[in-house]
């Protein structure tokens, strides 16, 4: 399932570190847009993947409050 | 369709999709306000157009239909404390500021000079360089210039034994 993270309300670097920091954990690709970063979570069966993806988007809120 | 609302609950999948009018609450409030729902929800923003940002909350755990309606009021209730809390930030910020200032130039300041003669009724190092001194600051060195720690006039030094003899 594709994720598509506004760049104009989430900061790219935030995103970017999520995905990286995620990356060791599942197979998870994002791709770069003029106005958005999409973020793919691949190869997790439901509803485990409802779970990590949610957990994915409020991470990402919570590093955009940190850094 | 007005532009700020809970504009769906939806049970079957535990979300709620609320609208956030920008021109009436900045982004930053909109971002503080879904922190608060991070540990029960999880959040998503997206925009639904140039001035309408759409919230989804998909609660971690089972709700019902009252529940999900009530975190949807809360919503806006949190974006309004938010909203407020920015407002009053960028009127302190001055202020704030200046304080900030004025403690790190204390910090900073150069060591006192020495001390004055005792009984010559003067108190060394009440101005020290760097600092910006206030009317407040100023009336109270006006007023304690001609003080000596020797006078004592609260009695400070003497102990309370041998004040109620």
């Amino acid at each position: 399932m594709e994720y598509r993270f506004d760049k104009s309300i989430y900061k790219p670097r935030a995103v970017k570190k999520a995905v990286r920091d995620y990356s060791g954990v599942v197979d998870i690709k994002s791709k770069d847009s003029d106005d958005y970063i999409s973020v793919w979570i691949e190869n997790i069966p439901e509803p485990e993947a409802e779970v990590i993806a949610g957990e994915f988007c409020n991470y990402t809120l919570f590093l955009m409050k940190a850094t | 369709m007005g532009k700020n609302q809970v504009v769906e609950v939806d049970i079957a999948k535990d979300r709620l999709t609320i609208l956030v009018d920008k021109s009436i609450y900045k982004q930053e409030a909109i971002l503080n306000a879904t922190y608060f729902y991070i540990d029960d929800f999880y959040v998503f923003l997206s925009r639904q157009d140039e001035e309408i940002i759409k919230v989804e909350l998909r609660s971690k755990e089972k709700m019902n239909k009252s529940s999900m309606e009530k975190a949807g009021g809360e919503f806006y209730n949190n974006l309004l404390a938010e909203a407020l809390r920015l407002e009053v930030g960028k009127t302190n910020k001055r202020m704030r500021e200046r304080l900030l200032e004025q403690a790190i130039s204390s910090a900073m300041s150069p060591p006192k000079p020495k001390a004055e003669p005792a009984g010559s009724g003067k108190v060394a190092g009440k101005e020290s360089a760097g600092i910006e001194l206030t009317d407040e600051l100023k009336k109270i060195i006006e007023r304690t210039k001609d003080v000596s720690y020797e006078d004592d006039p609260l009695g400070i030094s003497t102990p309370i034994d041998d004040q109620r003899e």
